[in-house]
């Protein structure tokens, strides 16, 4: 009896090693290609073309200090791009080109081209939602060069993804703090009435830059926005922590900056039409100001004036978001759903969205004047 | 000549010669000791039992113990009657100055006859303590070969086995295996009797109670049983006794030979006896409620029962502040959770897991790793060989060369293997890391047991990654869980949760809050101290006047 049981336990004990582990197939960190940025861009006939990211043995000595003197120069990454159908049948042909496993559990950064049609995103996002092992964790950006970007050599000694990801990571690095994971793409894919958006990273001699967004109508990308309008449109979304705006006041120009917003976004039909009405709580610090000093009165102009300078910029992206059938983020989806719960179909929403009517209420308050912030 | 000699004939002769010798020799011992045997059993009617002859106890013990030159045989006469005596005793083990006075004192007794004689032995003879009377031989021998004086006298069919003996000299030194930065120092003495005595300067309390056993039919080991009456619960005292009870062994030679029959399971890794030579932790824990077991010839004692708490604790937690010996019980637990599993981690994340990796330290165990010949579990068994041969060869070697052998493996050998491309830096990093924490456990048998974890660890991990740490985790939690050591469960104070005793666990409580002695010992009296009555409030005046 007593045997049995001691049987028992260990054959329990077995099946729970063998049966619920699925760490059979994993391997060592030293066979495996470990892909740190993987991309999607638009190739010939409608395919799909894929890159990846790997560092190479140069990239991988330069990150420990007592190894980067030693690195040989060079790259630092492999760039692989192949074309497919599928995102899976181009990675079976890039697999075909290292011999060591391509490892997607440390992907740091998803590359979506702003050159992509709708049925491409769309696959795109299908199977990096699909993939068991993909880190969900990973940034997702929108560019025009997908391959230049991974090839993009740092400045520095670290690689290019991991500077570049040092950026996103930052909070108050950024005039607009403009970060979107992998996870929160999956979620707005899948949410009816969301519209996908992305930051927009362009090279630059240096490095990079990704002061903008690209904005898409479900999964088509329709609008990347200029830098003063991603940061109008981050005062609605919360995500602007810096912004900048003129006014004049008595015919001088006035400078404000390090604006921040609280939005209140508040949807209502009436008469069967949607009425969004924003409101933002801004502040912010005067810069730039010819007379040394203020008295009350200017300072209330200098509010009102900024009140109503910056209801019209965000108005004026708002409009033109409207217009494209645009809504990043869905942040008016669940408004109008909680209104009219009938309208999930988004076709219907969409109509309902493009004749809404949209009203955006600033109140400003000047916190600070001088010129260090 | 030399042809002949040579010669196989003349060496087999030679051989036979030789082997009758022999024969005949071993003919005539035979023959003697059958006589001495039957002569006694005609006496006495037992073939054991003393027949009162001093001519057969001397042929008996001569024959029993052959030529052995420490064994003292001499014959006097008592008294005017001349009455026939032998004492025996073995050289070196009594003490000879007590031996000829008291000598000299029985052979000046006056009287007539041996009954005159043992009365007067019974009445005058007091100068050697504890004498005893033994008609058996194989009682008697067993007491004179362990310092013993043996007194047989003429028509007397008893010996008096008389204490002489002299325990040898042996200097109380520091504790060498467990020392301590501050407090007592002293290690128990090799000799059974010195022990007692360290014990007993320590502990001057009646309460204190020895019970001695004899275990080993060849070596008589003595093996001492002791607890405090009245504190310790007569349920642990009288389980060990019965264990101590039932070791049946030929020899006994060292504590750890009583100290595995003492462990309730068997084939645990999980160290249940608490071994030590210092005298201030035995006393501590005997006033706790614990027992100990002190075996002759050995300066260990044995400890139990035990919780594995028991094993982080040292003496020097209470010879230092509570706020010291809070921190150092906290580093050792630290210390306990780095060595145990930053390697099994490191393993786990680099050979399966690779996805738990922070991207950053992945790539540069990646970059670390580029080149290394051997997967990650075999640069540990590699790192660990050399580092248990490292340990094995500084314990071997006197302390100075110790040291050097220490320096020899740290920086040549460790800097030489990187350099060589057989080990990557990081693992030598963890590596060290690891074997440094471990040995911050102050209990040796427990630095065992913890490296055959990390072993189990290192070896689940490797094949199924952090799962297979955690499952390997889960176990020893169970069998930790299931574990009882005397009735004690061996996770308390946690496991049951005894919120009282938690206040000497992880860390230590100042002396005042430790009221109690620890409660899953459920000792007879729970009471350590009472509370302190007296807070004086201390007013220093400006010019203070001199109490009359």
């Amino acid at each position: 009896m007593r045997i049995r049981r001691g049987f028992l336990r260990i054959a329990a004990v077995l099946s729970l090693l063998t049966g619920l582990t699925g760490c059979w197939a994993n391997q060592s960190v030293d066979y495996r290609a470990i892909v740190l940025g993987i991309g999607f861009a638009p190739a010939s006939h409608g395919r799909l073309a894929i890159t990846v990211q790997v560092p190479n043995r140069n990239g991988l000595t330069g990150l420990t200090g007592a190894n980067a003197s030693a690195s040989s120069s060079g790259p630092s990454v492999y760039t692989m791009t192949e074309s497919g159908k599928t995102v899976g049948t181009g990675l079976v042909q890039i697999q075909g080109q290292t011999q060591d496993e391509l490892y997607v559990g440390q992907v740091q950064l998803i590359a979506f081209s702003s050159r992509l049609d709708a049925k491409q995103v769309k696959l795109a996002e299908n199977w990096l939602a699909q993939i068991g092992p993909l880190d969900k964790t990973a940034y997702v950006v929108a560019t025009p060069h997908v391959r230049a970007l991974f090839q993009k050599e740092p400045a520095t000694g670290t690689l290019s993804t991991l500077q570049m990801l040092g950026g996103f990571s930052c909070v108050d690095c950024g005039v607009v703090t403009f970060r979107q994971h992998q996870w929160d793409l999956s979620i707005e894919s899948l949410s009816p009435g969301y519209s996908l958006w992305m930051p927009y990273v362009t090279l630059t001699p240096t490095g990079f830059t990704s002061d903008r967004i690209t904005v898409f109508r479900q999964e088509q990308p329709v609008w990347t926005l200029s830098p003063a309008e991603t940061t109008n449109l981050g005062y609605v979304m919360g995500t602007t922590a810096r912004g900048y705006l003129t006014v004049t006041e008595n015919g001088e120009p006035v400078g404000i900056r390090f604006i921040s917003a609280s939005p209140h976004i508040r949807a209502r039909i009436q008469n069967g039409r949607v009425h969004i009405d924003v409101t933002l709580k801004a502040a912010g610090t005067i810069d730039t100001l010819l007379r040394p000093t203020l008295s009350p009165q200017p300072l209330a102009q200098i509010e009102h004036q900024s009140e109503r300078e910056l209801a019209k910029q965000v108005l004026r992206v708002l409009t033109r978001l409207q217009r494209l059938g645009s809504d990043p983020n869905g942040f008016l989806a669940p408004l109008i759903w909680q209104s009219e719960p009938s309208w999930e179909d988004v076709s219907t929403w969409e109509q309902a969205y493009r004749q809404a009517d949209i009203t955006v209420h600033v109140v400003f308050r000047i916190k600070d004047i001088g010129d260090v912030g | 000549m030399p042809s002949n000699l040579s010669h196989p004939n003349f060496a087999t002769s030679a051989r036979i010669v030789d082997l009758l010798d022999d024969l005949t020799q071993s003919a005539g011992h035979l023959s003697e000791w059958l006589g001495v045997l039957l002569n006694e059993y005609r006496q006495t009617g037992e073939w054991d039992k003393f027949s009162g002859s001093v001519d057969a106890a001397y042929q008996r013990i001569q024959s029993m113990l052959g030529p052995a030159p420490d064994i003292v045989l001499r014959p006097f006469t008592i008294g005017p009657a001349a009455i026939p005596a032998l004492l025996a005793y073995v050289s070196g083990q009594v003490n000879t100055v007590l031996m000829d006075r008291d000598l000299y004192h029985i052979s000046q007794l006056p009287v007539q006859n041996t009954e005159q004689l043992a009365a007067a032995l019974t009445s005058q003879f007091l100068t050697v303590g504890q004498p005893k009377r033994e008609t058996q031989w194989p009682r008697m021998l067993p007491a004179m070969l362990s310092g013993r004086a043996l007194l047989f006298m003429e028509g007397v069919p008893e010996a008096w086995v008389l204490d002489t003996a002299q325990p040898p000299a042996a200097s109380i030194s520091p504790s060498v295996a467990e020392p301590s930065l501050k407090g007592p120092q002293e290690a128990f003495s090799s000799v059974l009797e010195t022990q007692m005595d360290q014990l007993r300067r320590r502990i001057p309390d009646p309460g204190m109670q020895f019970e001695l056993f004899t275990i080993g039919t060849q070596t008589h080991t003595k093996v001492l049983l002791i607890h405090m009456a009245g504190v310790a619960n007569p349920a642990i005292v009288g389980a060990v006794k019965s264990r101590l009870k039932g070791i049946r062994r030929a020899a006994v030679h060292t504590s750890n030979d009583i100290a595995e029959y003492l462990g309730p399971q068997r084939w645990t890794i999980f160290p249940q006896v608490r071994f030590s030579d210092r005298v201030d932790l035995v006393a501590r824990n005997l006033c706790d409620g614990k027992v100990a077991v002190l075996t002759a010839n050995d300066p260990t004692a044995l400890i139990l029962p035990n919780t594995l708490m028991d094993f982080f604790q040292t003496t020097q937690d209470y010879a230092l502040p509570w706020s010291y010996a809070t921190l150092t019980r906290t580093s050792r637990f630290v210390g306990l959770a780095i060595g145990l599993f930053l390697m099994p981690l490191y393993i786990a994340l680099s050979s399966v897991n690779a996805d738990l990796f922070p991207v950053q330290l992945l790539l540069t165990a990646a970059g670390s790793r580029l080149g290394i010949p051997f997967p990650p579990i075999t640069e540990v068994i590699i790192m660990w060989g050399i580092l248990e041969i490292l340990i094995e060869a500084a314990n071997r070697l006197p302390q100075q060369m110790a040291t050097t052998i220490g320096i020899i493996g740290a920086v040549v050998v460790g800097t030489a293997i990187v350099k060589a491309g057989l080990i990557d830096s990081i693992m030598i990093v963890v590596a060290t890391l690891s074997a440094l924490s471990l040995f911050t456990i102050p209990a040796l048998e427990l630095a065992a047991t913890m490296r055959w974890l990390f072993w189990l660890f290192v070896v689940s991990s490797s094949i199924f990654g952090v799962f297979g740490l955690l499952v390997m985790i889960i176990i020893v939690l169970a069998h930790l869980a299931t574990m009882e050591n005397y009735g004690v469960p061996y996770l308390s104070p946690f496991g049951p949760l005894r919120i009282a005793d938690l206040k000497d666990s992880l860390i230590r409580f100042p002396m005042p809050r430790l009221r109690k002695r620890p409660i899953f010992l459920r000792t007879i009296d729970p009471g350590a101290s009472d509370p302190l009555r007296v807070k004086p409030k201390t007013r220093l005046l400006r010019r203070q006047r001199e109490v009359r």
